[in-house]
């Protein structure tokens, strides 16, 4: 089967004062049509640059993929011009935002914000859209749609805000979303409703959908496969049981200690990850999670380890895995 | 600690009034962390703030060892400074960006007269060690720190005067995973180490599990139910309560597959205009006649359990 989204060897680098940051160093993700996957990883990993170079949302400068693609369907994004990229941007591949205050425009009523999408790829039948726009507030659980079409952003709730961006996100039914934290700025309980509404919208509309997320824990209920990571680079991809049950790198392992986890008794204690991520201008040679890594070898610190295939779509970059690692028995560092 | 029917209402216009908190009583016992949960708007901080005296009641009363902290002389007045203090959810925001981190730590020590010249020196290294940051950082401003440095400076700063009472307003909710989990592992052994008193204030209920020995939860103003963590996450007696819990994701593929969610519809409603008795009725299943027209009062129902719900 065709992957509906690969991303293949996508480097992204920001240019800052300091130096040059590398965002992303040579990632690749596969998205089938209705497969929902997880990227996992915690602020600064890069995550969120590599999901907004799909569309090339990051501006340029300071932003600049320097090497790779992002395919959709066969066609090359990363080689596409701004009006090309805007005909897929919202037709195709729907984003929904982190957070909602800043992403939606706090002078527009929200009813034209959806509608406007609609318009512009194509449906100038604005009696017609607002008809559609109606359904599609319904449908991603608006109470009252008739009313909050007339609204601003600033009369409507965190939750309903976010809500209002899966609408705009959903207006032109694209075949890939991509929902960035689309959680964080809200409570536990609509934290659940949103995230309801999108395995919703992926099973019964066959959507494929590409969430972004830090909570290892809004994983293991809505998405097949994971992928973990660090500094820039996938470190771990598997099937969410593979990644949350038996976790190959110490990275995922830890991120899975550091969290405090109601299948767990609290009088266990928690065992976070020491120190902290690097930020990766010019970072030392070696594996970047190597100090804070307990498992580390002296390989770690001298060569940024390759990845290893363990099985069928699980891939792991860690010299641990390194096939001969087991009976070598390494010293540590 | 002892919260007496405490309320506090913000006036927004001539005939427009927010009430923030409606009327709560707590207790909270020496050495003990009570963990105060509740989403957005449901008046938790604003019970932390009135507690260390950031905000006046409107009504009600909140004693510290049998003192009013807020009806009292102004020598208790001042020695509550030293008893009582607090941890901001915002490090970013809390942290004068003008001072080394030195003079951050070291300040209260200054206005409280504890220590002059080279003690405050010796004292704010103490406290860096204390908090697991390195020495050096005395000399450093809060922009050259990370998120989880700067909470361990806000930790330093509120035990500078070595208090027995610290609230701690969501003090790991702007961190990521890996660093939330070694505050939280600070904040448990600081407070065996010094037998601190915490209210820990939070919206994850699983971060409140791990740090807290009885959990209240506020649902608009109000407290809606109050127990022993461990009854309290096993077996939910108030309806807001058995929702919100179903509602913490499961980091276990196969253990969240299996379990029954309870998704709650709608929004918590506004504080302004709150609905005619229990506040959680228009979103409440098991909503029934009584419900819509009486507020229910918090009952003991035995073994350190005590709800609000006309139900249960």
């Amino acid at each position: 089967m065709q992957p509906l989204l690969k991303i293949e060897d996508l480097n992204v680098q920001f240019e800052t004062r300091a130096g040059v940051l590398q965002a992303v160093r040579g990632i690749n993700l596969e998205i089938g049509p209705g497969e929902a996957l997880a990227l996992v990883g915690e602020s600064g990993c890069g995550k969120s640059a590599a999901a907004q170079s799909v569309l090339k949302l990051l501006p340029s400068p300071p932003a600049r993929i320097t090497r790779g693609g992002v395919f959709f369907a066969g066609e090359n994004l990363t080689a596409m011009s701004e009006k090309e990229l805007q005909r897929v941007r919202g037709r195709d591949i729907g984003f929904i935002f982190q957070d909602p205050m800043t992403s939606l425009n706090p002078t527009m009523k929200v009813g034209r914000q959806v509608v406007e999408v609609m318009y512009r790829h194509g449906e100038k039948d604005n009696k017609k859209n607002r008809e559609r726009a109606l359904e599609i507030f319904g449908l991603v659980g608006i109470s009252n749609p008739g009313r909050r079409l007339d609204q601003y952003p600033h009369q409507l709730s965190g939750g309903m805000r976010q809500r209002v961006m899966a609408a705009i996100a959903l207006a032109c039914g694209p075949r890939l979303l991509i929902a960035d934290e689309p959680t964080t700025a809200v409570d536990v309980t609509i934290q659940a409703q949103i995230m309801e509404l999108l395995r919703d919208l992926q099973k019964k509309r066959g959507m494929s959908v590409l969430l972004i997320t830090h909570d290892l824990s809004l994983v293991a209920g809505f998405a097949r496969r994971v992928a973990v990571m660090y500094a820039g680079k996938i470190i771990e991809t598997g099937t969410a049981e593979e990644v949350m049950n038996s976790p190959a790198h110490p990275y995922t392992r830890g991120l899975l200690a550091s969290i405090p986890r109601l299948e767990v008794r609290p009088e266990e204690r928690l065992a976070p990850v020491p120190g902290r991520p690097p930020v990766m201008i010019n970072p030392p040679p070696g594996c970047p999670f190597r100090p804070r890594c307990p498992e580390a070898m002296y390989i770690c610190a001298k060569i940024e380890p390759g990845e290893t295939i363990l099985g069928q779509g699980r891939i792991v970059s860690c010299w641990l895995a390194h096939p001969m690692a087991a009976e070598s028995r390494p010293e540590r560092l | 600690m002892e919260i007496k029917n405490l309320s506090k209402y913000f006036r927004l216009a001539r005939n427009l009034v927010l009430k923030a908190v409606d009327g709560i009583s707590l207790e909270i016992y020496p050495g003990e962390t009570l963990g105060l949960v509740g989403e957005s708007g449901c008046g938790k901080s604003t019970v932390g703030k009135v507690v260390v005296r950031l905000y006046r009641p409107t009504a009600g009363e909140v004693l510290l060892e049998g003192v009013n902290v807020h009806n009292c002389g102004k020598r208790e007045s001042r020695s509550l400074f030293k008893k009582m203090q607090m941890i901001f959810q915002d490090p970013y925001a809390s942290l004068n960006p003008r001072m080394t981190v030195g003079e951050i730590i070291g300040e209260p020590l200054e206005i409280h007269g504890l220590a002059r010249g080279k003690e405050i020196r010796e004292r704010v290294e103490d406290l860096l060690d204390t908090v697991g940051l390195d020495r050096s950082f005395t000399g450093r401003f809060p922009h050259e720190l990370s998120g989880g440095q700067r909470q361990r400076v806000g930790i330093a700063r509120a035990l500078t005067v070595e208090p027995k009472f610290i609230v701690c307003d969501e003090p790991v909710s702007a961190l990521d995973v890996s660093i939330q989990a070694q505050v939280l592992n600070l904040l448990k052994d600081l407070q065996q180490r010094f037998g601190l008193t915490l209210l820990f204030i939070s919206h994850n209920l699983s971060v409140v599990r791990y740090v807290s020995r009885r959990v209240a939860v506020m649902y608009l103003g109000r407290l809606v139910e109050l127990a022993p963590c461990r009854e309290l996450y096993a077996s939910p007696a108030h309806p807001y309560t058995r929702a919100l819990i179903s509602a913490i994701p499961l980091v276990d593929p196969g253990a969240e597959a299996q379990r029954r969610r309870i998704v709650l519809g709608g929004d918590v409603p506004s504080p302004i205009n709150p609905p005619p008795g229990c506040p959680f009725s228009p979103r409440c299943r098991e909503s029934a006649g009584i419900c819509t027209e009486e507020a229910p009062a918090l009952r003991n129902m035995g073994d350190g359990r005590y709800v609000a719900c006309h139900r249960a």
